[in-house]
């Protein structure tokens, strides 16, 4: 009985007296430079490079990491890869590689990794966009629309009438100076309109005729029609404004770390992914 | 057992206690644990499902991307701990400055200004918010060797600083502003108050004392002083040049401008008094970006540097830094 009693008190006090993990490298004691009677360590280099430069290293590792797992690398990525590159060196001749270093690449090699990264990135996001579609569409209820936006009312309503006329409003916005394009363009609750626009734009159907509607300031006019609703219609357009938005390639991100289970095993990094990057970590 | 058991209830009663508490003290503190991870021997510092990415991985990518930049931080460091004592005023300069800089992010970040100083200290080497006035202490040291070596009057040293001086003209000066409503047509009382500004210096009356009473600008109160100036100075362009084609101990005449006119003058250009200003040796700095490391390195010379069998990497390290050049 007593036995029994000391094991678990024991153990208890092990439980108790768990600490925090910190990790360092096999052979941490071997010295880099003296000065004087001090050395530096690789250890301490270790420590250092961490501390400075570890959580933004690791969340890019971790990341690279996922691309490959997630993200086959195309030909055409390798195209715009090979394309990028050659407008590089035609851009900046004999000292292309001086430019690309000032610009935090090591060299070639490095700049087609940093490209296809990118490229990946962007995939990675519109993967997740597909997965989560209907999700999306809820949250931002996006439409395709045409705006126009005119100074004053009178260019506005003149633009009107030869909208209904059915002149292309592309060419009607540039007659009467509209400082956005008559392009059809996918709009949602993020694009950057007033509030008044947001409220049209919200609520109308593609049945609906071109409505002029004044800014609450009286500066601007804008000239609206709703194109298309149909949300699988105009999925790709859909898709591709989506693929901007950083707080959808942020919740990718992080979606695609807690897939993967990332986890820190170092108190010190874990701590910096907690102060900067904590929707990283597996819950 | 049972009279055994009433016998002693407290004592078992107190035993059950300590266990419940011991036991939920111990899950309570071992849920926020970061726990560790070894394969092979080696730390583990992430993993994604079943990949593992260990400390000795970690440390050849970023080595290979930072490790010239830590590596000098750290000789620099103990270059500054060994040769420079940590004095009072040091500490007393440091914990001063260290409010500053805490009051400072509190009001441009509020609540999280904890987050944003201890990024910029990690940046730095340092994990701690109570890091800061180590930091700042080190950053005292590190100024003083720098000093020091631009002080050193060693030929290199003062290589740099003529070409410097020659190509930026530094200089100390002050000013009187008399201001003018219409430069091209100046009043009557505007044109007194020109003349009342000369007579003053003509009789003898030193140009700080006539810029006290006279100068319509905020330097008045300083004795008309603009302090440390060169010709990147953001002066308009009439000031500047009116500036830098005076020597030392020379007046200009009236010179306008759109504030008005000014009377300049330049109180130095001697070279040991600039040298005690710190935008000098800050602009320095600025001008060869070679010099605080040179100055670094050859306190670590006089410590005695040794990379043992590394020589490669002093020769690495020598490039990286511009040593070499």
């Amino acid at each position: 009985m007593k036995k029994y009693l000391i094991m678990i008190a024991s153990s208890l006090l092990i439980l108790v007296g768990c600490s925090d993990a910190y990790t360092n490298i096999k052979d941490k004691n071997q010295s880099i430079v003296k000065i004087g009677d001090t050395q530096i360590t690789k250890g301490s280099i270790y420590k250092d490079l961490m501390a400075n430069y570890g959580s933004y290293f690791v969340l890019g590792d971790a990341t690279e990491k996922i691309l490959d797992l997630e993200v086959e690398t195309t030909e055409e990525m390798n195209k715009l890869v090979e394309d990028q590159i050659n407008q590089y060196k035609s851009s900046y001749g004999d000292s292309w590689e001086t430019i690309i270093k000032m610009y935090g690449h090591k060299d070639e090699e490095a700049l087609k990794s940093s490209i296809i990264y990118a490229e990946k990135l962007k995939e990675l996001t519109k993967k997740y966009i597909y997965d989560n579609y209907q999700t999306l569409v809820s949250l931002y209820n996006p439409k395709q629309a045409i705006v126009l936006t005119f100074s004053d009312t009178d260019s506005a309503n003149a633009a009107l009438v030869e909208l209904k006329n059915g002149v292309n409003p592309a060419e009607v916005g540039t007659a009467y100076n509209s400082t956005t394009s008559g392009e059809p363009q996918i709009v949602t609750t993020e694009s950057n309109f007033t509030s008044e626009v947001k409220a049209i734009l919200n609520t109308a159907s593609s049945n609906d005729d071109f409505a002029v509607i004044p800014s609450a300031d009286g500066t601007l006019t804008y000239v609206i029609k709703v194109v298309d609703t149909d949300v699988e219609n105009i999925k790709a357009q859909i898709v591709d404004e989506f693929v901007t938005y950083s707080k959808i390639s942020d919740e990718a991100d992080k979606f695609y770390f807690n897939k993967h289970k990332f986890k820190i095993y170092d108190k010190d990094l874990y701590d910096a992914f907690t102060s900067n990057y904590s929707g990283y970590l597996t819950k | 057992m049972t009279d055994f058991l009433k016998k002693y209830w407290f004592v078992f009663l107190l035993a059950i206690i300590f266990l419940g508490v011991t036991v939920f003290y111990g899950y309570e503190t071992s849920k926020n644990i970061v726990a560790g991870k070894k394969v092979n021997g080696q730390d583990i510092v992430y993993s994604l499902d079943q990949t593992n990415v260990s400390a000795d991985e970690l440390y050849e990518k970023l080595y290979d991307k930072y490790g010239m930049n830590i590596l000098f931080a750290k000789i620099q460091k103990t270059v500054a701990d060994k040769s420079i004592e940590t004095t009072e005023e040091m500490k007393t300069n440091a914990n001063l400055n260290a409010q500053n800089i805490i009051s400072n992010f509190q009001q441009t970040y509020g609540a999280t200004y904890e987050t944003q100083i201890l990024n910029a200290l990690r940046q730095v080497g340092y994990t701690k918010i109570e890091d800061l006035p180590e930091f700042l202490i080190q950053s005292q040291k590190v100024n003083q060797i720098y000093q020091d070596y631009i002080n050193s009057n060693s030929d290199e040293v003062n290589a740099v600083i003529n070409k410097y001086v020659e190509e930026n003209k530094p200089r100390l000066v002050s000013h009187i502003l008399v201001k003018i409503a219409d430069s091209t047509k100046p009043t009557a009382e505007e044109l007194a108050k020109m003349e009342e500004v000369k007579k003053a210096l003509d009789s003898g009356t030193s140009f700080e004392e006539v810029a006290k009473q006279y100068s319509e600008d905020t330097s008045a109160s300083n004795g008309g002083s603009l302090g440390y100036v060169t010709s990147s100075t953001s002066f308009v362009p009439e000031f500047l040049e009116a500036t830098l084609a005076l020597n030392e101990g020379e007046m200009s005449d009236w010179v306008q401008t759109t504030y008005g006119y000014h009377l300049i003058k330049v109180d130095s250009t001697n070279l040991e008094t600039l040298k005690t200003y710190k935008e000098f040796i800050s602009d320095l700095n600025k001008y060869d970006g070679t010099l605080q490391p040179k100055a670094i390195w050859q306190k670590a010379e006089e410590l005695g540097i040794d990379f043992g069998e590394n020589q490669e990497l002093e020769s690495q390290l020598k490039e990286y830094l511009g040593l070499n050049k």
